[in-house]
């Protein structure tokens, strides 16, 4: 929601399906190392998540390395919680996302299934 | 001394600060498990993660995973680690007849906060940082007034809006928040240092929908709900 959201103020249409598809391009400046470096640090392959480092390093600087890696730590946290406590979408979010569930395959993820019809509704 | 003060990169104060502070919380008591326990449970996340090639091991792992921990707390700790199978059928498995609500909400935070460390540790290319020496006392053991079973797999702090009372102000400072900061609300102590760590790693309340907002220039805000995204996906976290 808030990728497409922080798109819409600056009058770009990113490709939210670049989410779940690596081989397209999301519209998001450097949004390819951003997104490889996203899965080497979730993946097992050392030399991999050196390289994908030294790109963020090299075309965006240390300091975007470092914010690109807390971001990921945080959200890996976040979904652990999610996913664990079974925290329902709430109605608002659920009605400025759902157009697009189902293109990105998200309702079928296990833990949709943990956000009544409608959404949670939100006070 | 930073607590990364070896990597590379120069890692932002708040983020040193509120990771610092967690190094002691995460083995210190907590409100149903001893310092003993948690470490435990971080050694044992870490292990997990160790064992599927997800990190590095370091030297404490050893120590911390004899301490006395049930097997469910372990399996636990193991599958949040690795988000292996974390749904309601786990929960069902795990609460009430393994742990208590409140040691499963506890147990949660505590690996996903320390995996948060890990993963952070790991990304800017050092090795996982040591917890603080074991800090002894007991649980405090004190539940929440103002709960509600609103639709989570536990009851939760509802907002004041909604009811909250004065559990509610205390912990949300009286703001309506968001149901991700409400999920280990069942445990304050871990929903506390979980939005303190949001607030230092991610975005601070009042600029959630300025798009311009970032704790860097380095990085727009397109691109960090870009990475956001992608974490979730890779997660299958739909919320």
């Amino acid at each position: 929601m808030l990728l497409r959201e922080s798109g819409e103020t600056k009058k770009v249409d990113y490709n939210l399906k670049a989410i779940v598809d690596l081989e397209l391009d999301s519209g998001v400046e450097n949004g390819d190392a951003l997104l490889a470096f996203v899965d080497a640090i979730n993946g097992t392959d050392q030399n991999e998540l050196e390289r994908a480092r030294a790109v963020v390093e090299e075309r965006m600087g240390g300091n975007a390395v470092v914010e690109a890696a807390v971001v990921t730590a945080n959200f890996s946290m976040l979904d652990r919680v999610a996913n664990a406590v079974g925290i329902p979408l709430e109605d608002f979010v659920v009605n400025k996302t759902q157009d697009f569930w189902e293109e990105l395959g998200l309702d079928n993820y296990p833990s949709a299934s943990y956000t009544p019809e409608g959404g949670f509704k939100y006070m | 001394m930073t607590v990364y003060s070896d990597s590379h990169y120069s890692v932002r104060d708040k983020i040193d600060q509120t990771h610092k502070k967690e190094l002691s919380l995460l083995s210190g008591p907590g409100t149903w498990w001893t310092g003993a326990q948690r470490a435990a449970m971080v050694a044992e996340a870490r292990k997990a993660r160790c064992e599927a090639g997800l990190q590095e091991s370091i030297a404490e792992d050893e120590v911390l995973i004899d301490a006395n921990l049930p097997d469910a707390a372990r399996t636990l700790a193991r599958k949040v680690a690795l988000m292996e199978g974390v749904d309601r059928a786990f929960f069902d498995s795990m609460a009430p007849s393994e742990l208590s609500e409140e040691e499963y909400v506890e147990a949660v935070g505590v690996v996903s906060r320390s995996t948060n460390l890990d993963i952070f540790a790991k990304a800017i290319g050092v090795p996982s940082r040591k917890l603080n020496r074991i800090s002894d006392g007991e649980p405090t053991r004190k539940r929440p007034v103002s709960l509600a079973n609103d639709g989570f797999f536990v009851p939760t702090i509802p907002t004041t809006k909604a009811g909250g009372g004065e559990d509610s102000k205390k912990l949300y400072g009286g703001a309506s928040v968001y149901n991700i900061l409400r999920g280990l609300s069942l445990v304050p102590s871990e929903a506390s240092p979980v939005m303190g760590l949001v607030m230092s790693q991610y975005v601070i309340p009042p600029q959630f929908y300025n798009y311009d907002f970032t704790f860097d220039p380095s990085i727009t805000r397109a691109q960090v709900e870009l990475v956001a995204s992608r974490v979730s996906a890779l997660n299958d976290c739909f919320y």
